[in-house]
């Protein structure tokens, strides 16, 4: 079982911790619900260096990466990230990740701690074709500390003065000092909430946690698990590998049309797409439900006639509005906001309703 | 983790306590099995009445992260049900007291004795 740097810091300060995807980590500290509210009210600080972290290097890197990845990276300019999915040859995913453009010729992958080993390989079976381009595996040397809430750029500007968020738009990054050494600072999170993700080497992952505990601890910063994570980008909807996407979803069968950039060239997987944006089958919908059980991956979703039209893909309560909701891959006709579900638990039926993703709207976004 | 020495419980972590009439009981879940659950958000019980074989479930707890079901530490049916559970918030912070889930009528007080006893169950989890 590997741990991160932050590891023994987790067990001294009481965390409750588990097995994810290989690795010892913190599932919460206070309780989820607590974390919850002090990410969406405050601050709230994640340890994630479980996450994979490569570099892609060479003339031909953009080139090897559009040819391997949906969106069109070509969009991109220096210093900007940009969300995007690896597909299978019949379209299902091997993993959604974020690209960094460090430049022209160096980028930056952060990938899901799960399928680290396996997007590596997937990446070196295909680099071969493009001469020249290099990968390496950092996963092991590097920490990702995220800092997000409506007080992240307050506190972060304390302990990294130079951070000027206001000059620091949505998915773009910058390198900036911290003890010596460089820290990538990206504004991105997973929790809908103002914030960032920074990536620093290992030696520095718990100076810097420290750093910033302190700094926001008159702001209400806690630190948060991996518990409270996954309520937060529940409820903004994100999709979440395993759950709402996996190697047998296709990306335009689970709300992610908006990465498939059909029009940028070849790409692995692109043939696949176009027959399933002919015939979409499936869809990704949000949903509540009116009692108080709650809806776990792979309960079976019915229609008002009892009849199966999908399964939950992730469920939990919604510690901001207080009701249990969830997702579900469902058959298209039953995607509409209002439409009246069924959700299987434990052998009842609980009456809910399609909800608009979103679940919730951070004031900040 | 809090064990207190007058009740008996079972490896599921339930607790059990012997009411002063000797022939009812009230049952919960240990602080141990609430900090494990976390953050507990509804807990559904079988209706006053049931009549439960030792072992069997009688409820589930739903916590955030996960669902566990409920077990009879002993055979007998159930009487009362906590009404304050509609705060399922409860059983986080008083697991012994407030937070307790069922009264139930015991069919033979004395199968209580094969319940492990504080310093048993504080063995088991470690404690």
């Amino acid at each position: 079982m590997k741990k991160t740097s932050l590891s023994s810091w987790h067990e001294k300060a009481g965390a409750k911790i588990i097995d994810f995807g290989g690795w010892l980590m913190p599932v919460q500290y206070s309780g989820i619900m607590a974390e919850h509210k002090a990410v969406r009210s405050a601050a709230g600080l994640f340890d994630v260096s479980h996450m994979g972290n490569f570099y892609v290097k060479g003339r031909r890197a953009l080139e090897f990466l559009q040819s391997v990845t949906t969106n069109d990276l070509s969009r991109t300019v220096d210093g900007q990230a940009q969300y995007t999915i690896m597909l299978y040859e019949n379209g299902g995913i091997v993993d959604d990740l974020i690209i960094y453009r460090i430049d022209s010729v160096t980028f930056f992958l952060i990938v899901n701690a799960g399928n680290c080993d396996k997007d590596f390989a997937w990446l070196e079976e295909h680099a071969g074709a493009f001469e020249g381009v290099q990968l390496s595996n950092h996963s092991d040397q590097l920490s990702l500390i995220a800092l997000q809430g409506p007080k992240a750029f307050s506190i972060l500007s304390r302990v990294i003065p130079e951070i000027d968020a206001d000059r620091l738009p949505s998915f773009h990054f910058r390198q900036l000092p911290f003890m010596g050494a460089e820290l990538m600072v990206a504004r991105t999170g997973y929790t809908g909430e103002a914030g960032v993700e920074i990536c620093l080497p290992n030696a520095l992952a718990q100076p810097l946690w420290e750093a910033l505990l302190d700094a926001g601890r008159e702001d209400g910063l806690v630190p948060v698990g991996l518990g409270a994570r996954d309520t937060l980008r529940l409820e903004m909807g994100y999709s979440l590998y395993g759950h709402e996407i996996d190697q047998d979803t296709n990306p335009l069968e689970a709300r992610l049309k908006w990465v498939v950039s059909m029009e940028k060239g070849p790409f692995i997987g692109r043939e696949a797409c176009r027959q399933v944006e002919l015939n979409p089958r499936f869809g990704v919908a949000g949903f509540s439900l009116e009692g108080r059980a709650l809806a776990r991956q792979g309960c079976r979703v019915f229609n008002a006639d009892r009849q199966e039209i999908g399964k939950v893909c992730s469920g939990t309560i919604s510690p901001t509005l207080q009701e249990p909701i969830g997702t579900a891959s469902l058959v298209r006709e039953y995607l509409k906001p209002g439409t009246p579900v069924f959700v299987e638990i434990r052998g009842s039926l609980q009456p809910g309703q399609i909800r608009r993703l979103p679940f919730v709207k951070p004031a900040l976004l | 983790m809090n064990v207190p020495g007058d009740l008996r419980y079972t490896k599921d972590h339930e607790w059990v306590k012997l009411l002063a009439d000797g022939a009812t009981a009230l049952v919960g879940i240990t602080d141990f099995a609430q900090s494990e659950l976390g953050d507990i958000v509804f807990v559904e019980l079988k209706p006053e009445g049931t009549v439960l074989g030792e072992q069997e479930i009688f409820g589930t707890v739903e916590a955030v992260k996960t669902v566990a079901d409920l077990f009879a530490p002993v055979a007998g049916t159930i009487l009362e049900l906590n009404g304050v559970l509609d705060a399922a918030e409860t059983v986080n912070q008083d697991p012994y007291g407030e937070g307790w889930m069922v009264k139930m009528k015991v069919a033979d007080p004395s199968s209580l004795d094969a319940l492990m006893d504080a310093a048993a169950y504080t063995e088991m989890i470690g404690g």
